[in-house]
């Protein structure tokens, strides 16, 4: 748990902003209108996306917990 | 590739509810050549990337140095950036543009503070070369992309030379009378009906000139976009910088809070930890501490007089380009722009984080609303419309026309760079975003979702690592509202509505001129119900309220509800009078300038209820040029540890000295409520009467903050000057009638200064 409410947990952050904007690139940049990557890349970027998002949340519960 | 013309803009038939409704039928449109404004904008951009790095770097004393850097935040790099995107959509660039500049200003200070490397200078050189870079591409795409000029809205119509003419002269006119009336104007003699009853006529006959060239130039049968912006201009500087241009000073005691904030990371280079909440959202404030550090200002006491004017003129393309979207209708987009801020008289526009939020914010959604209402509509879906709900937020519309992969990419960035610089700067502004934000995803209106869960991100993240200092000691504060929506709007609403019966009657003027757009805006949007983007709007215009369910924020939270929904109310509202109107028009064969007249008379209505609601609090809120002068003068004197005292929470008394002598109030009035002031005062001096601070400052704005919203007698704070003079520990530093500064000295012989009135 130490890792979740430390402060390198500011990197989630770093992470998860850019694993959006990775999947913004693979969404929108096609080649002959097909999408940048493979469906597995995409999938696999959206869910690093959603695993820091819930880690993040998770930090952010931990962290108040300890003060409260 | 073929080029296409612009889709924006283009009036055709009248619409049901009035408007001229854009052929949104229309084929794909793409990027046009710049016109002369474009031009114009990027070549001063570039001068500014220019010229205002060597003038820090010279450390050149010239005048209108301040005035040079303000302009290098408002459009440096912001123009370049936004032009190089080559939107199709000129006032969606023009949105953009204003949002980019000083989100990147903000960033930069901001970056310095949290890695301890606080150079103002250096960041000024990275944001310079950052525009001419975004320049070079930004003119090299244009000349790369040269395209033939096509018709368009303004090529099709074209402006009336005399009618733009007139409008421009009755502009100047009522110019001139302005500023003979701010010449005139004492603020002083406000009471508890507000600044209305202290006037001029020349400020009335202002107002009347800009409803008539405002009616002028909204009922031609093109409307001409550069007179009614020139109007619109006329309309801000009129109504919203009257007070402070009279007084030579800005007013809301808060915005000198925020004037000492960034005087102290200017100073040190780091917040101040431990000292006030708004140091954990520091955007606003290094970029301003960066800001007089590049303009060679002591402090950005200067900045404030003009600060509401040029935040809602920044304010106003994003609300076009709302109003556009909403209404389907240039003409009624302005309407709604002029109702928004004849409706505006919350005062949140101070020189402050949260007026700088709001501008960056309307921006986002601005570019957001367009981005789904200039895509072409998807193929008519016959499921029942709650699998159509369930699935929306699995849609990916599809892009406006004229932009493409890269460009939407480019786009993610910028707004992302906007929103980081959003959440970094203000408490509150940020979850009404996220809000909205998460209605177009919700409603399956935007294709920018990651965008969304990056903004996400981006503000759990600052609020659990960056806002450490508030929430371990605020926690409680946080949560506690969470679900008290009752107490939230009582706090918002009914505890203001207090203190004296006049100005309690002016509250709920207020309140009534409010719920009156809210009014409008219902019908207006009974009237859209079945417009593609009903549910869109809808949403967005109640997002704000969802901040009644989790937060009082200090009983402000109503306020900022109704401000943060107006500017889609505004355009809502726009449409219900565009229908009132519609009669009207049926008339005007008969009744030759009817319309004009009514809609000139509408404007002066309007703007007489701005002008009365917007200066309720002038009496207390007003800072004349001496008070500043006064408050220079004890933080030049003060030694550090000594004690400041106000005996109000208004005033520029906090313009300075946060971290070198310590601020207090002279008294806690809520600790004296069952107790006369002086004899609270002579409690604090106590038996010795040595326990008084060493410095005191009264105004008469204190005076009259404590009689309309503190329940205090008439003559209280005078009262409470004179015991700490009788008590011989005090000298009069300074005594006017509008502001008392006492030092505390050895014991000397009692005297009695000026009162203030």
């Amino acid at each position: 748990m130490s890792f979740l409410t430390s402060d390198y947990g500011a990197w989630w952050v770093v992470a998860g902003v850019v694993l959006a904007l990775a999947a913004t690139v693979l969404r929108e940049c096609r080649t002959d209108g097909v999408p940048t990557g493979g469906r597995v890349t995409r999938w696999s970027v959206h869910a690093a996306l959603a695993v820091v998002v819930v880690v993040l949340a998770a930090s952010t519960a931990a962290r108040f917990a300890t003060v409260l | 590739m073929t080029a296409a013309p612009l889709v924006t803009l283009r009036p055709l038939e009248p619409t049901a509810h009035g408007g001229d409704r854009l052929d949104t039928a229309e084929p794909p449109s793409g990027p046009r050549r710049w016109g002369l404004g474009a031009w114009a904008a990027v070549a001063l951009s570039a001068l500014l990337a220019v010229l205002v790095p060597v003038l820090v770097l010279a450390d050149a004393a010239v005048p209108g140095r301040a005035l040079l850097c303000v302009a290098f935040v408002i459009a440096v790099p912001g123009v370049p950036v936004a032009l190089a995107l080559r939107l199709p959509d000129q006032p969606v660039t023009a949105a953009l543009a204003v949002a980019i500049s000083p989100a990147a200003a903000m960033l930069a200070a901001t970056t310095g503070v949290l890695t301890d490397a606080w150079d103002p200078t250096g960041a000024l050189l990275v944001l310079a070369g950052t525009g001419l870079v975004a320049t070079a591409v930004a003119v090299t795409r244009e000349l790369l992309h040269a395209r033939p000029v096509l018709p368009s809205w303004r090529a099709a119509g074209g402006p009336e030379p005399a009618v733009r003419a007139a409008v421009l002269g009755l502009l100047v006119l009522a110019l001139v009378l302005w500023w003979a009336a701010t010449r005139v104007l004492d603020p002083r003699l406000t009471g508890p009906a507000g600044l209305v009853l202290a006037l001029p006529w020349t400020y009335w006959a202002a107002l009347v000139l800009v409803a008539a060239a405002a009616a002028l130039a909204l009922t031609r049968p093109r409307p001409d976009h550069v007179a009614i912006g020139a109007v619109v201009g006329t309309l801000v500087l009129v109504a919203y910088g009257v007070v402070n241009v009279a007084d030579g000073a800005g007013s809301v005691g808060a915005g000198w809070v925020q004037v000492g904030f960034a005087e102290a990371i200017a100073r040190t280079g780091d917040t101040v930890p431990g000292v006030d909440a708004r140091f954990s959202w520091p955007g606003f404030l290094a970029g301003i501490a960066q800001l007089t550090t590049w303009a060679g200002l002591p402090g950005a006491g200067p900045l404030l007089v003009l600060a509401p004017v040029v935040f809602e003129l920044l304010t106003v393309p994003a609300l076009w380009v709302i109003g556009r979207a909403v209404t389907a209708s240039p003409r009624l987009a302005w309407v709604g722009v002029v109702l928004y801020l004849l409706v505006n008289w919350y005062q949140q526009d101070y020189f402050s984080a949260q007026a700088t939020a709001s501008v960056l914010g309307t921006g986002v959604l601005a570019v957001l609303l367009w981005a789904a209402t200039a895509a072409p509509p998807g193929p008519d879906d016959p499921r029942p419309w709650w699998r159509r709900a369930l699935t929306a937020p699995l849609r990916l519309p599809a892009r406006p026309a004229g932009v493409d992969g890269p460009t939407t990419v480019a786009l993610d960035v910028l707004l992302l760079v906007v929103l980081t610089a959003v959440i970094v700067g203000h408490q509150l502004t940020p979850t009404v975003l996220l809000a909205a934000l998460a209605w177009f995803v919700l409603a399956g209106a935007t294709r920018h979702r990651t965008l969304v869960v990056a903004a996400f991100v981006l503000f759990v993240g600052w609020f659990s690592y960056g806002a450490t200092d508030y929430w371990t000691g605020h926690l409680a504060t946080v949560f506690g509202d969470v679900g008290q929506v009752g107490s939230v709007v009582s706090a918002g609403v009914g505890d203001r509505i207090a203190g004296d019966p006049v100005y309690q009657a002016m509250q709920l003027v207020r309140v009534g001129w409010t719920a009156l757009l809210g009014l409008l805006a219902a019908v207006g949007w009974w009237l859209l119900r079945r417009e593609r983007s009903a549910v869109l709007v809808l949403g967005l215009a109640a997002a704000p309220a969802a901040l009644v369910l989790v937060q009082s924020y200090g009983g402000e939270v109503v306020i900022r509800c109704a401000l943060y929904a107006s500017p889609f109310l505004a355009p809502l509202a726009a449409v219900a009078l565009a229908r009132l109107v519609c009669p009207a028009r049926g008339l005007r064969r008969g009744v030759p300038g009817l319309v004009p007249v009514l809609v000139a008379a509408g404007l002066v209505a309007g703007s007489v209820a701005l002008t009365t609601t917007r200066g309720v609090n002038v009496s207390f809120e007003h800072v004349a040029a001496v008070e500043v002068d006064a408050a220079r003068l004890v933080h030049a004197s003060a030694r550090p540890g000594q004690s400041v005292a106000g005996l109000g929470p208004v005033g520029p008394l906090p313009m300075a000295g946060v971290g070198v002598v310590r601020a207090e109030g002279l008294v806690d009035r809520a600790e004296c409520s069952d107790r006369p002031y002086p004899a609270c005062v002579a409690a604090r001096l106590g038996p010795t009467g040595d326990g008084g601070p060493d410095w005191v400052y009264a105004t008469a704005g204190m005076e009259a903050e404590g009689v309309l919203q503190g329940e205090q007698p008439p003559g209280w704070v005078p009262a409470g000057l004179a015991v700490l003079q009788q008590s011989g520990r005090y000298r009069t530093v300074v005594a006017t009638d509008d502001v008392v500064v006492l030092e505390k000295v050895g014991r000397v012989e009692p005297s009695i200064g000026r009162n203030l009135r």
